[in-house]
């Protein structure tokens, strides 16, 4: 991957991608997350996706895209550790597939940065119209999450644990924010957020120089004062062990336990620990699928995932409410074993060549490849595919056990019946 | 759109074919530079399949067998199961059942003869006794409720139910508690022989992978050299008009779902479907996708979410349109559509915005060509429906505004739709 520096904390990343079919540029904006801007920023893509100064009805871009054969636009703000990342992208067939010998990939360029740089605009501020109707959509969103049990089990139980951390704040925002956003207040936000942000530009397939010209051009009435990306903070044990209960009127209840180790992972942890929450509840044959769900029918998922930014492990189940606290045993017990056990020689293999076949595999997808490549960058280690994979072949059955048992049960959160509150 | 594609576009369509004398298709598109390769070994059994006669004796079958049968099919009988043994070459494997079709699948990018070895080994050689079927009745009882708690699945099903009296789509793919617990070893040794025989079924491969590859891992598997008894496919007969017009129930959810389906006329047994595929297609975008004016409409007017859409089903024996999504307004929506409809119906489908929905569809197609699961799932689903990705990529070139003109006139009739809102419980 090539990397350049067009402008003061400006960067052109370069992914080769000859054997694609699809050309891929987005732009992600990196500032440090913060709780007060958090709404305005979650709703801000919103914004800037439906419509720009050169093509100002929404309708006119929808068929704009479609004749630029169904070219895709990604917009998106979230948080990723202590930072906030808002991105706008684009990607569509290479010029090679044009039926008419369009040069489409210098189209997708253009656009991402009109979109982004130059927005529809009434009275030197957003549409203030346009403003109200994503407004009225975000809240929307926010309110709708209850709808999918499983993330809303995951993101209570995340509140619960993370509370007013910088790791917490959310990605969508806060219902309570939303009433106060004016027109003048997300546009104030937007040109913050163009002057401060470190900007990395991805290109996968296309041609990165003409990507830093048009990008340099289109940037060039912006005064720059680019902030430092915020470290991450990891989450540190509670005192006790904190259970909490929501009833809800569902057929299946969804339980949720968050152990923390109170540490950032550095890469060689990173690599360790991929590897233990594979054997422990990343696979098919892993302890919580086989032990949990295989053997003892207490639940129809159970799987394990761990953020190396905050330093938590996540274990999500969808149980029967009668068999919750059995359930909920059980997975303690199993991190119990990983925990003061050595894993087996054919499972640390096993788990091994998963994450080799796994890994590998993300060099064929433009997606995938600039996801790692961007996380990474966020994560300010810049690993390539090859540096971990070298890592994982060295992981130990030792360095396992020891990393397992720096968790601590932290948060169980759970989603019970109705009648069994009654 | 032009019907002379670039050089470029027919390299990638270019895939290899092979039907062997058994029966059994094989499918590979090789894709230089690749890592991965991702194979699909599929029958097409699918949960509408509910009743089949073979050898004079006919055989009927309770909802949701196909998915039980997937999930059983991974247990030999010597006890070990299929995950082990892929556990050993590092491949992630998986499969899924559909209304016509269950499929096994593998991503690797190593040791891939050995996969190609597991995959066709423990395919069409499962083992079950009354124990192993309670055992999994209770796993898959579990993922029954699961679904039963998300309301967008619960809402489609309704609609399917309420389009068809007596089709087999109007029952959910997993089946339900009390129609799992009818499944017998006998039944479901029945529906290996029936359906699970290499002359109804496709292995298709993508990524860096040959055909080579895949006939000597047909040769070492010591597949059936002949084809079985035939195998005749029975369904129930279908009234046209609709079983229920209205349905409405609550569940814990922010705000009204609603899904509004049409009822049309399946085309017959072994036709080619394709271009009717393309119309329905078509339709759902041109009516309200993201270039119509009634979704920009709806959208900026607040009644619908980012959603809102529209698709169709085409199965043995039934097809079908449907719209759905969520809104605070679900009954005003859903007039909405329908006067679209009729406005299009009258006015006419809009030329410009109909050449855009071809070029997005081209579009689609070829970037599906980068990817190695979707090529391997495009070998096979386009096999089963008897057609190649580049005869689908040629029946979007060809279609013209007559013949979605024409498939709008007979199609969407209001009075064989079916609704159903589902309103959030009060809490």
């Amino acid at each position: 991957m090539n990397r350049t520096e067009i402008a003061p904390g400006v960067f052109v990343n370069q992914i080769a991608g000859q054997k694609f079919k699809r050309c891929k540029i987005s732009i992600h904006l990196v500032v440090p997350g913060s709780r007060e801007n958090a709404t305005e920023l979650a709703l801000l893509p919103h914004l800037l996706d439906r419509s720009c100064a050169a093509i100002p009805d929404p309708l006119r871009l929808s068929r704009r895209l479609f004749d630029l054969y169904g070219a895709e636009i990604a917009s998106e703000s979230y948080t990723a550790g202590a930072n906030r990342v808002l991105t706008i992208g684009i990607s569509g067939l290479k010029n090679a597939y044009a039926l008419q010998g369009e040069d489409l990939e210098s189209e997708y360029l253009t656009l991402a940065c009109q979109l982004l740089f130059a927005p529809k605009l009434q009275n030197g501020v957003f549409n203030a119209a346009e403003v109200e109707i994503e407004k009225e959509k975000q809240a929307d969103y926010l309110r709708s999450e209850m709808n999918d049990k499983r993330m809303y089990c995951l993101h209570q139980a995340r509140r619960s644990l993370f509370k007013n951390s910088p790791m917490g704040i959310e990605s969508s925002g806060y219902l309570e924010d939303i009433e106060a956003i004016t027109a003048q207040s997300l546009f104030a936000t937007y040109h913050a957020l163009l002057a401060t942000a470190q900007i990395e530009a991805f290109v996968v397939g296309a041609n990165a120089e003409k990507a830093a010209q048009i990008l340099q051009n289109a940037m060039v009435a912006i005064k720059r004062s680019p902030a430092q990306q915020a470290k991450p903070v990891a989450i540190q044990p509670p005192a006790n062990f904190e259970y909490f209960e929501k009833p809800m009127d569902t057929v299946q209840g969804k339980l949720c336990i968050m152990c923390t180790s109170g540490s950032v992972a550095t890469p060689r942890q990173m690599a360790i620990m991929r590897v233990a929450t594979a054997i422990f509840g990343g696979l098919p044959t892993s302890r919580l699928f086989v032990n949990v769900r295989e053997k003892q029918s207490l639940c129809y998922y159970c799987a394990a995932s761990y953020a190396g930014q905050s330093g938590v492990l996540t274990i999500d189940s969808g149980v029967d409410h009668a068999s919750r606290e059995r359930a909920a045993k059980a997975v303690l017990h199993e991190l119990t074993q990983m925990q003061t056990q050595l894993v087996s020689e054919q499972e640390l293999q096993n788990a091994t060549d998963a994450l080799t076949n796994a890994f590998t595999g993300v060099t064929d997808n433009p997606d995938a490849l600039e996801n790692w490549a961007f996380n990474e960058r966020l994560r300010g280690t810049d690993l390539s595919i090859e540096d971990f994979l070298a890592l994982l072949q060295n992981v130990t059955r030792e360095e396992i056990r020891t990393a397992m048992a720096s968790f601590t049960p932290a948060v169980q959160y759970a989603i019970t019946g109705k009648e069994e509150a009654k | 759109m032009s019907q002379n594609l670039p050089k470029a576009t027919a390299d990638a369509l270019r895939f290899e074919e092979k039907i062997l004398p058994n029966g059994l298709a094989l499918r590979v598109l090789p894709m230089p530079g690749f890592q991965a390769v991702h194979a699909i070994y599929a029958t097409n059994f699918g949960s509408v399949n509910r009743g089949f006669t073979q050898n004079g004796k006919t055989v009927e079958l309770p909802a949701g067998i196909a998915h039980f049968l997937e999930h059983k099919m991974f247990e030999s009988e010597d006890g070990t199961d299929a995950f082990s043994l892929y556990a050993e070459t590092g491949a992630s494997p998986n499969a899924y059942t559909g209304f016509d079709r269950t499929s096994y699948i593998f991503t690797a990018t190593n040791e891939i003869d050995r996969n190609l070895d597991i995959l066709l080994s423990f395919v069409g050689h499962p083992h079950f006794t009354a124990q192993t079927i309670a055992k999994e009745q209770g796993i898959i009882g579990q993922e029954i409720k699961m679904y039963e708690d998300n309301a967008d699945t619960r809402a489609v099903f309704a609609m399917l139910a309420g389009l068809y009296k007596n089709h087999p789509v109007r029952d959910e793919i997993v089946g339900t508690v009390e129609s799992i617990a009818e499944i017998t070893p006998e039944m479901l040794y029945a529906c290996c022989d029936a359906f699970y025989n290499p002359s109804n079924m496709a292995l298709c491969a993508a990524g860096n992978i040959t055909m080579q590859q895949l006939e000597a891992a047909v040769e070492r598997a010591g597949l059936p050299k002949e084809k079985p008894a035939e195998t005749i496919r029975n369904f129930p007969k279908e009234p046209e008009e609709v079983a229920k017009k209205q349905q409405e129930f609550t569940m814990p959810v922010s705000m009204p779902i609603f899904a509004m389906g049409f009822k049309e006329t399946p085309l017959p047994a072994g036709a080619d479907t394709t271009k009717t595929e393309v119309v329905c297609d078509l339709l759902t975008e041109l009516l309200c996708g993201e270039t119509s004016p009634l979704y920009r409409r709806l959208y900026d007017e607040g009644l619908v979410q980012p959603g809102f859409g529209a698709d169709y089903g085409q199965h043995q024996g039934c097809l079908y349109m449907m719209f759905s999504g969520e809104s605070e307004q679900p009954e005003l929506v859903q007039q909405e559509i329908l006067k679209e409809i009729e406005r299009q119906r009258t006015e006419g489908i809009d030329a410009a915005q109909f050449e855009t929905c071809k070029k997005m569809m081209y579009g689609a197609a070829i970037s599906d060509l980068e990817n190695v699961e979707r090529v391997a799932s495009l070998l096979s689903v386009s096999y089963f429906r008897g057609r190649t990705p580049a005869g689908e990529l040629e029946a979007v070139a060809n279609i013209t505004l007559e013949d979605v003109q024409n498939g709008l006139a007979t199609m969407l009739n209001p009075q064989k739709c079916s609704s159903v809102i589902v309103r959030p419980a009060n809490e």
